[in-house]
């Protein structure tokens, strides 16, 4: 189910030194703005469809606004 | 694009809401009154065809970017998470307490009709809430 708890996400941090507003970051990537809400709050966790696009709109690659921690160990 | 993307959503939540309520009307209505008046449960029919033209009617007020954003994954998300929990107190909570009533002396045909009624209407007010939460 999309959530889950050992799911770390720098979406909140990356947007808001992008210097764009959850409303702007989801207009980018073409969601509504409560998909960046949830996803920010980790109430939801995107497909891998948009989590790429997501990546996409900050030139940035999917692991570095996901990871699981301790992935080695995984 | 002719409504904005808030307000096609908050008519869906209010669309989705006053269907379920109406559903709900409907299974008191087919409990209480006298037999011979269930056809008017027939009336439930009508309100869910008058929701899915509603929800045409979104699709069709806004263009292909806007249905991304108001059928989005978050909302396909909550529409699957409100059958789910329909399916399940369907399953353990309505049909055994319908079971029981009908053991109890109430009439089968209410009991089934009643049922039906009742799980759209779970369905219909659960996806309501969650398209709401959040937003």
């Amino acid at each position: 189910m999309p959530h889950h708890p050992d799911l770390e996400n720098r979406l909140a941090s990356r947007r808001k030194a992008a210097g764009w507003t959850q409303a702007e970051l989801a207009d980018r990537v073409v969601v509504s703005r409560k998909t960046i809400n949830t996803i920010e709050n980790g109430v939801f966790v995107p497909s891998t469809v948009l989590a790429l696009k997501l990546a996409a709109a900050f030139g940035c690659s999917v692991h570095d606004l996901f990871n699981l921690p301790n992935e080695e160990a995984l | 694009m002719l409504l904005s993307i808030r307000t096609l959503v908050a008519i869906r939540i209010l669309s989705f809401g006053m269907t379920g309520l109406l559903l709900i009307a409907s299974t008191a209505f087919v409990l209480v009154v006298e037999q011979g008046q269930l056809r008017y449960a027939l009336w439930s029919g009508a309100f869910s065809a008058g929701l899915f033209i509603i929800t045409l009617a979104l699709s069709a007020a806004t263009d292909r970017r806007g249905n991304r954003i108001l059928w989005d994954e978050t909302t396909r998300f909550d529409y699957n998470q409100s059958l789910q929990w329909a399916y399940f107190s369907t399953i353990f909570i309505i049909f055994p307490v319908l079971a029981v009533s009908i053991f109890a002396g109430l009439d089968p045909l209410r009991a089934f009709i009643s049922a039906a009624l009742l799980a759209g209407a779970i369905q219909l007010l659960l996806f309501c809430f969650l398209d709401w939460r959040g937003r």
